[in-house]
């Protein structure tokens, strides 16, 4: 027998969940595979033809030769990102060893939840992406949580949120 | 009638490589079904005595050889299915006691889609017509079988009875092309009466029956209704178990609150079919509109697991994922309904493994044949033969288990708790099925379904405060969850 560390339920061995409580009871190093699906318990609602939220649009890229603006929403203040190809984003504390391009300590960073390295917004000719940086608090673009490390595309007007401080982009 | 080569394999609905064995037990069967002491049609006489025909010559061995070399050898090539068993371990550690073994079967057209040799269907819708049914929900039935009718080849076929406290044939067996004799039809549909699901069902097999032995359509027996069946539930099940040896496919569609979900899921599982809940009306057209698109992608059907029981494992839980999720009966041979052309269909498995004794170094976990008909073969029943062994080793050491298979299990046990729950519920143990609530819900957050979580935290406080499951939310938990077992959508057209 085996035992479910989450309840203590016993199982038969070659289990994979535990019966009584769900948990997974093997480990598996799922972090280069992992893909997040539609939420499907939406489901029933889904069909009574609600209109959906506003999806990113991958194909939509801006044109070359932009520059990229970030506006802090609760203060209105506009940070340009000039013509960097890459920039990461954070708050700078003492002692900290790797540091942030833009440092967003002035916009009460620590109360809103950003990482000290929190996410990296690159500009190619092609497009603009922000990428999450394993932060504690997440990252959000328009509402929707994104997963860590991968590539994001924005585009103009986006609202982008780290921890709880949200950041509109702007590209001209 | 067509009369190809292997026409008298086809009529005994067993395959061209058939044992003696199984050449005799489908004769009889055959005579069973189509005996006119037990069926007085005058198509069910016609089709005896073409079987009588086809025996006589199948069962002398010469006489078949002679018929069998008529038979040209593209007829024998295997039909193009892929099935791949993945396996939660491939190497069985030796224990000194019972341990599981979780298994996928995946299954797959390896041709490209050619919907063209797709059968005609004979779709039998079943309405209930009980008084409950008044009002939006039959206009909504109406509408949703016109727009079906509007969505199917000309040459399926459309019959209707309307039950309620007796059954009635509306219409016969009608092509499609001719949409204004079953539109007028449908709108003569009236409410009144209890629901007796037998009674229709009887009816429909009847008229599925007859209509299914002079060609080579597909029949599938479509139930809406809306309310409990009271007594004849058994009879029910066994009718639809034999409907199924004949090529019948029950789905049912439940709207509301007030019908019998475990009830119409044994029916439409033994009848290799799919229950859906349609929780809005309205929803009931989407459902035509996709098991109707599904019909014309037919490739196989009737498919059926068998397992040589030999080996001492027992299969503890079987589920079907696909475009059509439904649980499996446990017992062999499995109905696992009809295969279409591009969407896969995956079973999963629960094998429990007996203590194994030292002098076993293999066990064969999965042995048996898979059996379904091909209508666009010449020769149209099919079987599969699989085996699949494991070593069995002394040293237990930790494999890791296929991403693929973990994916599926993990939505699967949530399906699960839902259904240990309401065993909780109905033996009276509220607060363990409560607290097994909470746990689902976890778990659906944990996999962002927000409101289906909402859904299960509201049931197991109603749970708390009354001991009991309300009906609407427990139907909305129970085929919610198992819409999360729903493969990904095909690529639309």
């Amino acid at each position: 027998m085996i035992t479910c560390p989450n309840c203590h339920h016993q199982e038969l061995p070659g289990a994979l969940f535990c019966s009584e409580c769900g948990a997974q009871l093997v480990v598996v190093d799922r972090s280069a595979t992992q893909t997040f699906d539609m939420i499907q318990s939406d489901y029933f609602e889904r069909k009574r033809s609600k209109p959906l939220s506003p999806v990113l649009e991958r194909g939509e890229s801006p044109a070359t030769a932009m520059t990229i603006a970030l506006r802090i929403v609760d203060s209105d203040e506009i940070i340009h990102l000039g013509g960097r190809s890459e920039v990461t984003l954070g708050r700078i504390v003492e002692g900290q060893p790797i540091l942030p391009d833009i440092d967003l300590s002035p916009y009460e960073a620590y109360a809103h939840g950003v990482s000290r390295l929190h996410a990296a917004i690159k500009v190619t000719p092609q497009r603009v992406t922000i990428m999450d940086l394993g932060s504690s608090n997440g990252t959000r673009v328009n509402g929707q949580k994104i997963v860590p490390h991968v590539e994001y595309p924005l585009k103009n007007h986006d609202v982008v949120a780290l921890g709880k401080l949200k950041i509109q982009v702007i590209i001209h | 009638m067509t009369t190809g080569t292997a026409e008298y394999y086809n009529l005994l609905r067993v395959p061209i490589d058939a044992t003696a064995e199984e050449i005799r037990s489908a004769y009889f069967a055959a005579t069973r079904a189509y005996h006119p002491d037990v069926n007085p049609a005058p198509e069910a006489r016609q089709m005896f005595i073409r079987v009588q025909e086809a025996y006589e010559v199948l069962s002398n061995p010469q006489r078949r050889a002679t018929y069998d070399a008529n038979i040209p050898s593209e007829l024998r090539k295997s039909p193009p299915i892929a099935l791949e068993w993945i396996l939660s371990r491939t190497m069985i550690p030796r224990l000194n006691e019972p341990q599981l073994v979780y298994a996928m079967l995946d299954l797959r057209v390896t041709r490209p889609p050619d919907p063209s040799t797709a059968p005609p269907v004979h779709i039998c819708l079943v309405v209930d017509r009980s008084t409950s049914m008044r009002g939006e929900r039959i206009e909504m039935v109406k509408q949703s079988i016109g727009h079906l009718v509007r969505n199917l080849r000309p040459n399926d076929l459309i019959s209707l009875i309307a039950f309620g406290d007796r059954a009635e044939v509306i219409l016969h067996a009608t092509p499609v092309q001719h949409q204004i004799d079953i539109l007028h039809a449908v709108n003569q549909l009236q409410v009144g009466g209890g629901t007796e699901i037998l009674r229709g069902l009887e009816t429909a097999v009847n008229l599925a029956r007859y209509a299914n032995h002079t060609n080579n359509t597909s029949t599938q027996i479509w139930m809406i209704t809306d309310g409990h069946t009271y007594g004849d539930e058994q009879a029910s099940i066994e009718l639809a178990a034999n409907a199924r040896q004949e090529g019948i496919t029950i789905n049912a569609f439940g709207i509301g609150e007030d019908w019998n979900d475990d009830f119409l899921d044994a029916l439409t599982s033994i009848a290799g079919g799919s229950t859906h809940y349609i929780q809005h009306v309205e929803d009931l057209y989407l459902y035509f509109e996709r098991k109707g698109r599904n019909t014309k992608q037919t490739f196989a059907r009737g498919l059926e697991l068998y397992f040589a029981n030999d080996s001492g494992i027992n299969i503890r839980y079987a589920f079907k994922l696909g475009d059509e999720v439904a649980p499996l009966v446990n017992e062999s041979p499995i109905p696992l309904g009809d295969l279409y052309y591009d969407q896969k269909m995956n079973i999963v498995m629960e094998l429990l493994i007996p203590q194994l004794s030292p002098e076993i170094t293999e066990v064969y976990l999965l042995r048996g044949k898979l059996t379904m008909e091909i209508p666009s073969l010449e020769a149209r029943f099919w079987r599969i033969p699989f085996s699949v062994a494991c070593d069995v080793s002394d040293e237990v050491e930790s494999i890791p288990v296929p991403e693929v298979l973990l994916q599926s299990l993990s939505r699967l046990t949530l399906y699960r708790m839902q259904e240990k729950a309401r065993q909780e519920i109905s033996m009276g143990e509220t607060s363990r099925a409560a607290r097994r609530l909470q746990y689902l819900a976890t778990h659906l957050l944990a996999k962002g379904e927000r409101a289906l979580a909402r859904t299960v935290l509201l049931e197991a406080e109603h749970l708390h405060r009354t001991h009991q499951l309300s009906g609407e939310r427990g139907k909305q938990i129970k085929y919610g969850t198992r819409a999360l077992l729903m493969l990904p959508e095909p690529r639309k057209e």
